[in-house]
């Protein structure tokens, strides 16, 4: 799986999470913009990328990766995503 | 030291699944749906219990609507918040009496139970989610046990009137402590559990408010030979059957238990079985191991017809829709066959191999039963003993049964079995007019409305709430807006004894005529015979009846009046 493969991914848990299917992700997303991406979307957010990509966040990461570039990055660290 | 502790059924990832459901628009939102509105809170965040509920109502044809009180605020939102809600779920978790785990067990019981008065005084239906199993619990020296224990006892015996109590250990249990608890979603979110267990336990109370918008099942008729016992009487003899319960007799024993304990709910049951009437009761007489006896059920029909027509008879005699009732055989071809015949009867697949038949019908939680009404349990045996009294002359059996009208203003205690009664009644309806409970409500607010509920009460027992009359003063006369009568209590002069009733408080209320208006409809012709009878003249429009109060009174009945 390389990048552009994991961002499409993501933007596809994204729009499933916040309910937009026509919600163009650009990259730059954090919680509160859009303005949908609110506290309990953000935990739909984390259990949703957790079962999509079978991995566990801490509860420390999880109040960490307030922004689309962060989650990313969790991911790209994570083992079964490192194929990148 | 939990990883171990419980069950270990996989539910990974069935919150996002339920959370996929509801965003690929499985969930429609139509007219005509039936749909319920439902608020949910407790003493930790309920939202994650959304899209599991709603997920679960929709595959069941509902639609539901979810809102949420602000977290921990449920018991404030109880006096005046969310008026338009029909169920309100509250989560006592014990994840959020002990904060976490982190302190000694604190919940209020005075103050829930005072909280869930409030809200069945507004009319809403509560499902309480009872305190869960913690981990701390499985230390010896623990102090959560007890406190938890103790709460749980006092939960039922006080709340069991109230609302409807969902034991959560038996989830807990089926998957372990491991997959329930997530100290990180408590954390982060107040979540008192993992979410894909909260899921779990969406998916049981949305099986809970389903089953209790749908018509109960009052009825089971069941098949004899290889469903109730192994063998076929006619040909091995009721000594031949297989029934020991320490061998392959255990699962037709387990089936009857199963439905012995139905019966103990005041569900009826009957049999429709292909046999010689003298076959199939032998067993009930002859065979000590029969965990079901022949005074179990209200009827038992054996005869060569086929198994359609016998239930049509049971039917009738049950006096329940097709759709309340289920028909057990352990035949694949007579399922089919009372199935197609009988639109709506409910027909439940039985495994060929008995032993797995009980789980099959557990699991498909046909048989959740969230309230279990008064009337229901007395209905069985009266249905029983009715049958049983038919023998003896009309007069004589009147008298006999020394008969009591008990009647009572329609009050929050009764107003849900006389919305009920409203909506349900055909045969014996005046005016078709069927309030749903909050209309009913709405009605009796005005200080020149009346509402009344009648119970038949006999020597053999109590029939239960079987009359409601609604009436509006108008000068001085009393017109009844509604006026329905169960059939059950048919040919009892019940009528004659409720008109008596509103007679009387009329008189005593300076009232001189009572009046109404009987609105013609596909099956309540029986309503304006009965009404002649009684002494009500039908006025020269043709569209009103009236009843002089004094004069015009027939006393002729058997009934004595009790009540308010």
């Amino acid at each position: 799986m390389n990048y552009p493969d994991l961002f499409v991914r993501v933007s596809g848990v994204f729009r499933l999470v916040l309910d937009s299917p026509e919600l163009q992700i650009v990259g730059h997303e954090c919680i509160g913009d859009p303005a949908i991406w609110d506290s309990f979307a953000h935990v739909n957010l984390i259990i949703a990328l957790e079962s999509e990509f079978n991995v566990e966040f801490t509860a420390e990461e999880i109040s960490q990766l307030h922004s689309l570039e962060s989650i990313m990055a969790a991911l790209i660290k994570r083992q079964n995503v490192s194929e990148i | 030291m939990n990883s171990q502790v419980g069950g270990n059924r996989t539910i990974k990832g069935s919150y996002v699944r339920s959370l996929k459901s509801l965003r690929d628009g499985l969930i429609v939102s139509q007219d005509g749906l039936q749909s319920v509105s439902i608020v949910l809170g407790g003493n930790a965040n309920t939202d994650f219990l959304i899209p599991g509920l709603v997920s679960q109502l929709s595959e069941d044809g509902i639609v539901a609507h979810c809102s949420s009180t602000d977290f921990s605020s449920w018991e404030m939102e109880t006096f005046t918040g969310f008026p338009d809600s029909d169920f309100w779920v509250v989560w006592l978790s014990s994840a959020g009496a002990t904060t976490g785990g982190t302190t000694d067990f604190v919940l209020e019981l005075d103050r829930v139970s005072e909280a869930i008065k409030r809200l069945k005084a507004r009319g809403k239906d509560v499902v309480a989610l009872l305190p869960e199993v913690s981990s701390a619990e499985f230390e010896s020296t623990s102090i959560h046990c007890p406190e938890r224990i103790r709460f749980l006892a006092a939960c039922y015996e006080r709340l069991s009137a109230e609302a409807i109590l969902v034991p959560i250990d038996p989830i807990v249990a089926s998957i372990g402590l491991d997959q329930w608890w997530s100290p990180k979603y408590w954390e982060v979110a107040k979540s008192p559990a993992s979410p894909d267990a909260v899921d779990l336990v969406a998916r049981e109370v949305g099986v809970i408010i389903s089953r209790s918008l749908r018509p109960r099942i009052r009825g089971v008729i069941v098949d004899l030979d290889d469903t109730l016992w192994g063998g076929i009487v006619g040909e091995v003899g009721s000594e031949g059957l297989m029934l020991d319960p320490q061998s392959n007799g255990r699962p037709y024993l387990e089936l009857q238990y199963f439905l012995k304990t139905l019966s103990r709910r005041g569900v009826m049951l009957a049999v429709a079985s292909k046999n010689d009437p003298e076959s199939a009761v032998r067993p009930f007489r002859e065979r000590p191991e029969m965990i079901l006896r022949e005074d179990d059920f209200i009827s038992i029909h054996a005869s060569w017809h086929s198994k359609s027509e016998s239930i049509k008879e049971i039917l009738s005699q049950m006096n329940v829709g097709v759709e309340s009732v289920c028909f057990l055989d352990d035949s694949a071809m007579e399922r089919d066959e009372a199935k197609t015949r009988l639109p709506g009867l409910i027909v439940p697949e039985l495994a060929d191999n008995p032993s797995e038949r009980v789980s099959q019908l557990r699991s498909s939680r046909l048989f959740v039963q969230p309230k279990i009404m008064t009337e229901d349990l007395l209905r069985s045996t009266y249905v029983r003993d009715n049958k049983i009294e038919t023998h003896v002359g009309v007069d004589d059996y009147l008298k006999s049964l020394e008969l009591r009208l008990v009647s009572k203003k329609i009050d929050l205690s009764n107003v849900d079995r006389c919305a009920s009664l409203l909506q349900k009644t055909n045969q014996f309806n005046l005016t078709l007019w069927r309030p749903t409970k909050r209309e009913l409500l709405d009605f009796l607010a005005s200080s020149q409305t009346l509402g009344f509920c009648y119970r038949l009460v006999d020597r053999i027992g109590d029939a239960g709430i079987t009359g409601v009359l609604l009436g509006r003063i108008d000068g001085d006369r009393l017109r009844i807006e509604a006026w329905v009568v169960s059939c059950r209590v048919f040919n009892r002069k019940f009528e004659t004894a409720i008109i008596t009733h509103v007679a009387q408080w009329a008189s005593s209320h300076n009232l001189v005529t009572i009046e109404a208006t009987y609105v013609v409809g596909p099956r309540n012709h029986r309503t304006k015979t009965v009404m002649t009878e009684i002494g009500f003249v039908q006025d020269q429009a043709g569209d009103i009846m009236r009843l002089t109060v004094i004069s015009g009174m027939s006393n002729n009945h058997p009934i004595r009046i009790e009540g308010e």
